[in-house]
């Protein structure tokens, strides 16, 4: 057993492990001075403290903590209270649809959309306008890239509360909720009294690691902190990004030391909330058993969540329908509520532009979906065959590495080690990258379903066909068509979806949709930035449909699949 | 009738409807502390949608008809928090997040902690669970998991008990003490409880009720063939 487990764990490691590893390595040396290549490197702290001597670092630091911490602390409380408030209103079922198609929407285009929406010039003001406002010009306010990273931290929020919704559904599946919920009751406690002692604590240890992980990458988000955050300064990540990709070669160095900084302020701020999280645990021990608080329950709390759920979902489809009206308009004057003038012009217009990224983008979105998922299958039959529980914590956090250690602290050093071995600007190199970040979700998705398998007819199919190879290909994987087909949508979304790893690995030679969308996002043409932001949302939007409909065609007269 | 409401709980003609039609025939009884009724019939005769209607957890698709009275007070439209009814269900729920004495506070009303400690002490002493206070509750065996199950509805000091096929999880010897234990129980609490159940065997009385004929049914004097068959399927 113990023999099996470490197999499993170096395998593991190098899949992983082992990348994130190197890449921080190889970060970590230009950060303190030492960078092959780059004349009189020699180690030093003088990167480190180039770093807290700009101009621009502490405030840009207060801004990155600052949106991270308003986005994540709110969309995970959010969306706990509406789990809580919501669980027995007539919501329940449009809270539990409603989250798939607004995961399935990129952080990317959706904030393309919300600047559409909430901007002076945007759809909000061209509605309320100028009846209400008396606008006839947009007004001169800074509401989006606004010098708090007020915008930010609200877009990176909406976008959090259906993950977070999620992963409390998924936890909530693994126990009997309900008659937990109806036994409290039959002692006395009111539903809010009963969620808050025994379903939150139940569910919490499985919402750690995706509440560390949105912090982590709500810190040092790039894309969306360029199209939402401020510009003067901008966030912390942003900076180091515009330090790594100066003209000036030195400012690598100064860059290569603020992704360190950033890597430690992520792990300080999660050990924080970790210290927090054991410290409330302490706090909370006789409170929790003192016995209910006989109250009754207060149907205005389900009256604000309703009203909380409509303004997200509102927000959201207004923000991807902006995208639309944008992208198919020709003529659209300020106050007016729609374009005047409408045409497909910005669509075939950027059909010569978009050839190129857009093959790009679905080339390496499958590879990188199809190589995650054969190693998936392969640690998982691994898995399964030895019974290994996927609940162990060691294994948990390996899986959870490349989402938790913030890409802009160890891209750099990717970059670096490929350059060294000429490998860089290649598209497998790039497929590669894409990858580390892909395989985490492909197997996230996966695991469940394929250990759950029953091994059974797997046994009964090798005793019928003689071939181990051939029953595990026509029976487990057919059997787990669906499934599978959902995880290979999932990894390529993930894949589409990656700005930073293309932006480092490409060398500015692979191109993709989002590495344009991002570059077009600031500034140039609403109309052209729309249609872009919207191809980064349909690429990933017909494989999910695709992963729907052909095992649904395929066992079309099988019921039990 | 008059003689009936002096009873703790009472069911006059009780039915649960589904669009219109009735899932059972109107249903009536009274019951005193201390007394159990049985009741049986096969799935898919409206058991849990009769606890359901008791307990205050029907479905909201299901209609409720008659009174539901618990000392003389109808509770039909009270909710389940308010009804001091205990459930206990096949799975004894223990809450992972808390010790043996957590779960069993948890259901205490508040108060001094002293007091509120003793009892829980008291209760464990009487399931032969003495010093098992900070124990896990994942360490325990699984009759002993089902005792503080029983002990945590108890404690909450409920008007009247629903036991949902209590005993149908435990392996045939457990089975036995656990009915034991949880008759002892009832007499000691002196609580009127309610218990549906597939197996003739849970039965301690002399008769029970078939929810399928809606008649008490006679254990003792050779029950009707086609009954049993019925209540063991």
């Amino acid at each position: 057993m113990l023999y099996r487990n470490s197999l499993l764990i170096i395998v593991g490691g190098l899949v992983f492990a082992l990348p994130i590893t190197l890449g921080l390595l190889a970060t970590w040396l230009p950060a303190v001075g030492y960078l092959p290549g780059l004349k009189g490197s020699e180690f030093s702290s003088s990167a480190l403290q180039a770093v807290f001597s700009h101009p621009s670092t502490y405030s840009s630091l207060i801004l990155s903590v600052s949106s991270a911490l308003i986005a994540t602390v709110s969309a995970f409380l959010l969306s706990q209270w509406l789990c809580m408030s919501l669980y027995r209103s007539r919501l329940w079922p449009l809270l539990k649809h409603s989250i798939a198609p607004l995961l399935a929407i990129p952080h990317l285009a959706f904030s393309v959309g919300l600047v559409f929406l909430i901007a002076p010039s945007g759809w909000l003001m061209r509605w309320l306008s100028p009846t209400l406002t008396g606008f006839a010009i947009p007004p001169d306010w800074l509401i989006v890239n606004d010098n708090y990273a007020l915008s930010l931290s609200v877009g990176l929020m909406l976008k959090e509360i259906p993950f977070f919704i999620l992963m409390t559904l998924s936890a909530l599946s693994h126990f009997d909720h309900r008659k937990t919920l109806r036994i409290a009751a039959s002692l006395h406690y009111s539903h809010v009294e009963a969620w808050v002692k025994l379903i939150f604590p139940q569910i919490y240890s499985q919402l750690r690691l995706p509440l560390y992980a949105v912090l982590s990458y709500s810190l040092s988000v790039v894309d969306v902190a360029i199209v939402l955050g401020p510009n003067a300064p901008a966030t912390f990540a942003v900076l180091i990004n515009q330090w790594f990709n100066h003209t000036d070669i030195h400012y690598r160095l100064l860059g290569a030391a603020g992704a360190s900084v950033m890597l430690m302020l992520v792990i300080v701020l999660i050990t924080l909330i970790y210290t927090l999280e054991k410290y409330l645990k302490k706090q909370s021990k006789q409170w929790l058993v003192a016995g209910p608080k006989v109250s009754k329950n207060s149907p205005i709390f389900a009256v604000f969540a309703k009203i909380t759920l409509y303004v997200v979902l509102l927000l959201s489809f207004f923000s991807m329908s902006s995208l639309f009206v944008w992208s198919f308009s020709r003529q659209w004057r300020f106050p007016d509520a729609w374009p005047s003038r409408w045409s497909l012009k910005y669509w075939e217009k950027s059909w010569q532009q978009l050839i190129e990224p857009l093959q790009n983008t679905a080339i390496i979105g499958v590879s990188s979906a199809l190589l995650a998922l054969v190693i998936c299958i392969v640690l998982l039959q691994y898995q399964s065959s030895f019974k290994i529980p996927i609940k162990r914590s060691w294994w948990q956090g390996l899986l959870y590495l490349p989402i938790l250690v913030p890409q802009i602290s160890f891209l750099f050093g990717i970059q670096v080690l490929l350059v060294r071995f000429n490998l860089e600007g290649s598209i497998a190199s790039v497929i590669w990258v894409h990858l580390i970040f892909v395989l985490p979700y492909a197997y996230l998705t996966l695991s469940q379903v394929y250990l759950q398998f029953d091994d059974r007819y797997l046994q009964q199919a090798i005793i019928l066909c003689q071939s181990k190879w051939r029953a595990f290909v026509l029976v487990k994987l057919v059997m787990l068509f669906k499934p599978i087909a959902f995880s290979f949508a999932v990894a390529f979304a993930v894949s589409v979806a990656q700005y930073l790893p293309s932006l480092y690995v490409g060398a500015g030679r692979v191109n993709t949709v989002t590495l344009e969308s991002v570059a077009l996002a600031s500034g140039s043409d609403a109309r052209v930035s729309a249609v872009f932001a919207l191809w980064q949302f349909m690429l990933p939007l017909f494989v999910y449909i695709a992963a729907i409909v052909v095992p649904q065609m395929c066992f079309r007269n099988r019921r039990e699949l | 009738m008059s003689q009936a409401s002096k009873k703790v709980f009472n069911l006059v003609k009780l039915q649960v409807m589904f669009q219109e039609r009735a899932l059972f025939a109107p249903v009536s009884m009274s019951l005193n502390g201390g007394e159990l009724l049985v009741v049986m019939g096969p799935s898919g005769c409206g058991k849990s949608s009769l606890l359901g209607a008791i307990a205050g957890t029907l479905a909201p698709e299901l209609a409720l008809h008659g009174d539901v009275l618990l000392d003389g007070d109808r509770v039909n439209d009270q909710p389940i928090e308010q009804r001091s009814i205990g459930l206990q269900y096949q799975q004894d729920l223990l809450f992972p997040h808390l010790s043996v004495a957590g779960n069993l506070l948890f259901g205490l009303m508040r108060g001094d902690k002293k007091t509120r400690m003793g009892k829980v002490s008291q209760a464990l002493a009487s399931a032969d669970m003495e010093g098992f206070e900070n124990r896990d509750v994942a360490t325990l065996s699984g009759g002993q998991r089902a005792r503080v199950s029983l002990l945590r509805t108890l404690l909450a000091k409920p008007k009247l008990l629903l036991l949902d096929e209590p005993f149908s999880r435990l392996d045939t010897d457990l089975r036995q003490d656990f009915r034991r234990f949880v008759f002892a129980q009832i007499q000691q609490m002196n609580v009127p409880a309610v218990l549906v159940t597939h197996d003739l065997q849970d039965c301690p009385n002399d008769e029970y009720y078939d929810l399928s004929k809606v008649s008490m049914i006679a254990v003792n004097t050779e029950p009707k063939v086609n009954g049993i068959r019925e209540t063991l399927c």
